[in-house]
């Protein structure tokens, strides 16, 4: 088995760096920060998949540096996920003020600009 | 004349709308930075119109209109509870932590294994007085590092016992400010400056305990601890109280038990620290505490080895205990024997056959022996102590791993409070549909890099 050393740790440190500039973003999610920060975790996905192809060896630097991302990837997780039920609530709470509540009793569900697609 | 003088008033109302929706302005800019401000917005009322009946229309100022959103309000808090709990559990975890050294070189776990080196040297040597003499010093200093873990865990549990007793000072210095709020808002009706107020001494308050928040017709604030107990009933303040001892409680206005109702916020971190951390180490009235436990395993067995040994084979000398200690506070009290001499250990076993050495070997072996009668809680000494290091360390990493989240999360929610505050599902509905989109988007994204995340884990594990 062919495996790095060295690079892997570097690797993951970048990617770490990165999450950290999401974490930045989205303390105000709005489309714009929404944008970069998809730009930015489709490049990670990239260096990450690129680190597990280089097979890195079992050091602890490489361990340490994995330890960290995987604590920043569950930092991300949360702010990602709060920052959506938080949308998520006040959007249909306040949908219901002029549409009202379902026949079951729920808020109206979440719609999306309407689309036309004509095919000759 | 009528219809001038009508056209007069109704270009005056003009004017005066205009003169205070720039009021209105001024004052959102004045109090951009002041705490709990939300901004406002003129409102233009506009006058009933019938020529028929002397009606000349026109406009009138209305009250100014609060952006105030409560649901982005009440995410706010509960954000800044969570933060304050974690905080509170970070903090006085924090100072237990070099208790529980990883690496055993010091604190208990470097006395145990340095006491178990001594008792290996001298079953190598039984006879030898210095190595007897090195039992009793390391046995010592076994004693002392109890002593000094417990002394901690207790000034710890003193201080925390101080800062809950505190924390429930601030809560009723708030929840009386919230009631003064409240009664100056029966006296002279809404107003901006006294809405910033209570809603800053409402977020400070959610620091410090889990609370709700029912807004009421007449615009007064009842304010809930736990979502049960009123701290606040309109103009009446119900103040809760600490009762501190080994175990904390948490007393309504009525003299009930609420410590179950406090879940976050400062007082709720603290109460988990005292009630549940710090008593799992410490003991109190309903559980001995691990450290007593394992002071007390260790004493208990190290003196039942040498007393049924004797001191040499060629003697029926019996071994005197190595340890004593108060029974109601082992690690506190753990002490070598005073009563005890160095020739007064015994390292032989009586036999037969007997085993010149068999007592002091038996001691080596004994923080990591595995049979029943050594072991603790199903486990060796050394492992039962390991497997407190490392729930003790995991506890504090948590807390501090949650604490800096926490930070991130309140940052979120108040930005999240301004964007939305004062908007309109129709402004908004389109770019809130695309955020959803872009969470859906960025959800997948992270799930595909936990997985990638957890690949490299396992294979550099």
């Amino acid at each position: 088995m062919n495996r790095t050393t060295g690079s892997a740790p570097s690797a993951l440190r970048t990617v770490n760096e990165r999450l950290k500039k999401v974490q930045r973003l989205l303390l105000d999610p709005c489309s714009r920060s929404w944008e970069e920060s998809l730009t930015l975790l489709n490049e990670s996905i990239g260096l990450l998949q690129g680190v597990l192809a280089a097979q890195p060896s079992p050091d602890e630097a490489s361990r340490s540096a994995a330890r960290t991302l995987r604590t920043a990837v569950r930092h991300l997780k949360a702010q990602i996920e709060h920052a959506r039920r938080f949308h998520s609530g006040w959007l249909q709470l306040v949908s219901c003020s002029p549409a009202g509540y379902t026949d079951e009793g729920t808020p109206p569900p979440l719609e999306g600009p309407a689309r036309l697609s004509c095919e000759g | 004349m009528g219809n001038l003088f009508a056209a007069l008033n109704t270009v005056a109302n003009a004017f005066d709308v205009f003169n205070r929706s720039i009021a209105v302005s001024e004052n959102n800019v004045t109090n951009a930075s002041t705490p709990g401000y939300a901004k406002q917005s003129a409102v233009v009322e506009s006058l009933p119109f019938d020529l028929a009946q002397g009606l000349y229309g026109g406009v009138r100022a209305g009250d100014p209109a609060s952006s105030r959103d409560q649901y982005a309000e009440r995410a706010v808090w509960r954000q800044v509870e969570q933060l304050g709990k974690y905080t509170s559990e970070s903090d006085l975890m924090a100072r237990v932590q070099d208790l529980f050294d990883p690496s055993g070189a010091t604190g208990v776990s470097g006395a145990l294994n340095q006491l178990a080196q001594s008792f290996s040297q001298w079953s190598a040597n039984p006879s030898d007085a210095s190595a007897r003499q090195d039992v009793l010093n390391k046995a010592q200093d076994l004693g002392l590092s109890f002593q000094q873990a417990a002394a901690t865990l207790s000034q710890v549990s003193e201080d925390a016992n101080g800062q809950i007793q505190s924390t429930v000072d601030q809560i009723n210095s708030f929840t009386s400010q919230i009631r003064d709020y409240d009664q100056q808002r029966l006296q002279t009706g809404p107003d901006a400056g006294l809405d910033a107020n209570l809603h800053s001494s409402l977020e400070s308050l959610a620091e410090l305990v889990n609370i709700d928040v029912r807004y009421e017709q007449d615009g007064m604030v009842t304010v809930l601890a736990g979502g049960q107990t009123p701290l606040v009933i309109g103009t009446t303040q119900q103040s809760i109280s600490a009762q501190v001892g080994p175990t904390c409680q948490i007393l309504s206005a009525n003299g009930d038990d609420i410590t179950s109702q406090i879940s976050s916020g400062n007082l709720g971190g603290l109460l988990a620290t005292k009630n549940q951390f710090l008593a799992s180490l410490l003991g109190d009235g309903s559980q001995p505490g691990a450290l007593n436990q394992l002071a007390q395993h260790v004493a208990d067995r190290v003196n039942q080895i040498l007393t049924s040994a004797v001191v040499s084979t060629d003697s029926s000398q019996a071994g005197t205990a190595l340890f004593s200690y108060d029974p109601a506070a082992p690690a506190g009290t753990l002490a070598v024997n005073p009563a005890i001499t160095p020739d007064q250990l015994a390292a032989a076993n009586p036999g037969p056959p007997p085993v010149v050495n068999g007592a002091a070997t038996q001691l080596a072996g004994l923080l990591s022996s595995t049979d029943s009668s050594d072991q603790i809680g199903g486990l060796s000494i050394l492992d039962y102590f390991g497997s407190l290091e490392q729930s003790v360390g995991q506890q504090i990493s948590d807390a501090q791993d949650s604490e800096t989240l926490q930070n991130s999360l309140v940052a979120q929610a108040r930005s999240l409070r301004s964007q939305i505050s004062g908007v309109s599902l129709d402004q908004e509905a389109v770019q809130m549909v695309e955020l959803q989109r872009g969470y859906q988007a960025a959800a997948h994204f992270v799930t595909i890099l936990d997985d990638l995340t957890q690949s490299i884990i396992d294979m550099v594990r």
